[in-house]
């Protein structure tokens, strides 16, 4: 499992504990931690132009920029991100809610505080988290699952199309996709397993995907596939819509 | 085939205060009536664990002299398939909730519009009340949450079925369709056209603007009707005719 974790706290003594906190539960869970800091809204909202994280500690009292102001800023933009606020404030809790906000940490909190959620988070989440082990010829590595855009069979290799790249194993499509395990990915062709979440469209037969790839609908699982992606755009839309 | 039958979603209030209750209930209602959600409301008072757990739970904690509130010993324990709904209007207690992980949360005086996004919010908790039409559609055939249709227009043997995402046609004509179209939520406006009133925009003399800026007219003979239901509808729902 993989995670990205940003920390947003003017105070770095603070800063510097929660981030041992955030190490300690990752160590002790296994968890591939990319973590980074930063000191105030202003920096964090810039970094935020070019960088997306899994999870943001938010101080509310940063000097400038506010950290409400900064988690507003950046729903408009993510709305996956987990909002956690790690705050003295106590008169936030009700707008905490409208910033869809995971959890509100009270200062001073413990270890234990910092472990309840981030194992909420990753329990609630698991599937964005969720890594695949493949082994090419000479190497082993994890990738991240969501980064997958689809797989195809080529031979007896399969072919993984990811966000940034291509790689390939020899793993069977089958044994792949009872690894991913995942509600979000599709068996839409003998040869092709895809991740409706890169689907553009569905398009004459076919799946369009983001980076303009087509993958092929099995003539025979036509409706059914089509009525599977209907259910899981259904549940990704309906928020925000009626 | 129309409509697919399906198992009512249970959904649950707990709150001290019985008029708060009642109101929420009723917009429940409400709120299931537009969206053709199939929800049963559970006559459980929060003491003891929820059997069966509800999909949806609306909960209002009693405040103490303290300022403390007792919390019940099943709250710790609700499983992740619940979504808690916590009403509050009080920034503690909204901070406090957050170890029982809520869905969302509603001030005790919340209007239609406020409880219809939350429900929004917590649509994967109670999506398999929802009821669907599955309707012939060319060789194939088509799946629509009843929701979903904003309006349906008559063409010869078949319908328009007129949705968010594009119009459908189906292959069955709309006298055939009427009763998988309750009334409520639709309303039959003329010979050619059902309407569901939360997407009709306004109501100007004998006409019916749409939100999408169809315009639709009415019927001599309905009109009196289309402008007294238009008129509950909105009125109950908060909304300005």
């Amino acid at each position: 499992m993989r995670l990205t974790v940003m920390i947003c706290e003017d105070l770095e003594e603070e800063r510097m504990a929660l981030a041992r906190m955030v190490r300690r539960v990752c160590r002790s869970r296994g968890i591939d931690l990319e973590l980074e800091l930063s000191a105030s809204g202003e920096e964090l909202l810039d970094r935020f132009r070019t960088r997306r994280w899994d999870i943001l500690f938010l101080d509310i009292y940063l000097g400038g920029i506010s950290g409400t102001q900064a988690a507003r800023s950046i729903r408009e933009k993510d709305q996956t991100c987990a909002l956690i606020f790690a705050t003295t404030s106590r008169e936030h809790g009700l707008l905490s809610y409208e910033l869809r906000v995971t959890d509100y940490l009270l200062k001073p909190f413990s270890q234990e505080d910092v472990e309840t959620a981030l194992d909420w988070i990753l329990l609630e989440r698991e599937e964005r988290f969720q890594t695949l082990t493949i082994r090419s010829e000479w190497e082993e590595e994890q990738i991240l699952v969501r980064d997958i855009l689809y797989i195809e069979v080529i031979r007896h290799s399969a072919v993984i199309h990811l966000t940034n790249g291509v790689k390939r194993t020899r793993k069977g499509l089958q044994e792949l996709e009872n690894e991913i395990g995942d509600s979000g990915f599709l068996r839409c062709h003998r040869s092709f397993l895809v991740n409706l979440e890169h689907v553009a469209a569905v398009d004459h037969g076919d799946f369009a995907m983001e980076n303009g790839d087509r993958v092929p609908i099995s003539a025979q699982r036509a409706a059914e596939v089509k009525r599977a992606f209907f259910d899981w755009s259904l549940e990704k839309t309906w928020d925000g819509y009626l | 085939m129309g409509k697919d039958q399906i198992d009512p979603v249970d959904m649950a209030v707990v709150t001290p205060n019985g008029a708060v209750a009642q109101r929420t209930r009723r917009m429940l209602s409400l709120w299931a009536e537009a969206q053709c959600v199939s929800v049963r409301l559970l006559d459980w008072d929060g003491e003891g664990p929820p059997e069966p757990c509800p999909a949806v739970l609306f909960l209002e904690l009693p405040e103490e002299a303290d300022g403390r509130s007792p919390e019940p010993a099943w709250l710790k324990e609700l499983p992740s398939a619940c979504a808690l709904v916590i009403l509050s209007d009080d920034q503690r207690q909204a901070i406090r909730a957050y170890q029982w992980h809520p869905a969302a949360r509603l001030s005790p005086d919340f209007s239609y519009d406020d409880l219809r996004r939350t429900m929004n919010r917590c649509f994967r908790f109670w999506r398999q009340g929802l009821v669907w039409l599955d309707l012939p559609c060319q060789w194939d055939r088509v799946r629509v949450p009843l929701s979903r249709v904003r309006y349906a227009e008559s063409m010869g043997r078949d319908t328009i079925l007129h949705c968010p995402e594009g119009p459908i046609r189906v292959n069955q004509s709309l006298s055939k369709l009427e009763p998988d179209l309750p009334a409520p939520p639709f309303l039959r406006c003329q010979k050619s056209f059902l309407v569901h009133p939360d997407a009709v925009e306004q109501m100007t003399g004998g006409e019916l603007v749409m939100e999408d800026r169809q315009v639709i007219s009415i019927s001599r003979s309905r009109k009196q009707e289309v402008r007294e239901l238009l008129a509950r509808w909105w009125s109950d729902r908060g909304r300005e005719p």
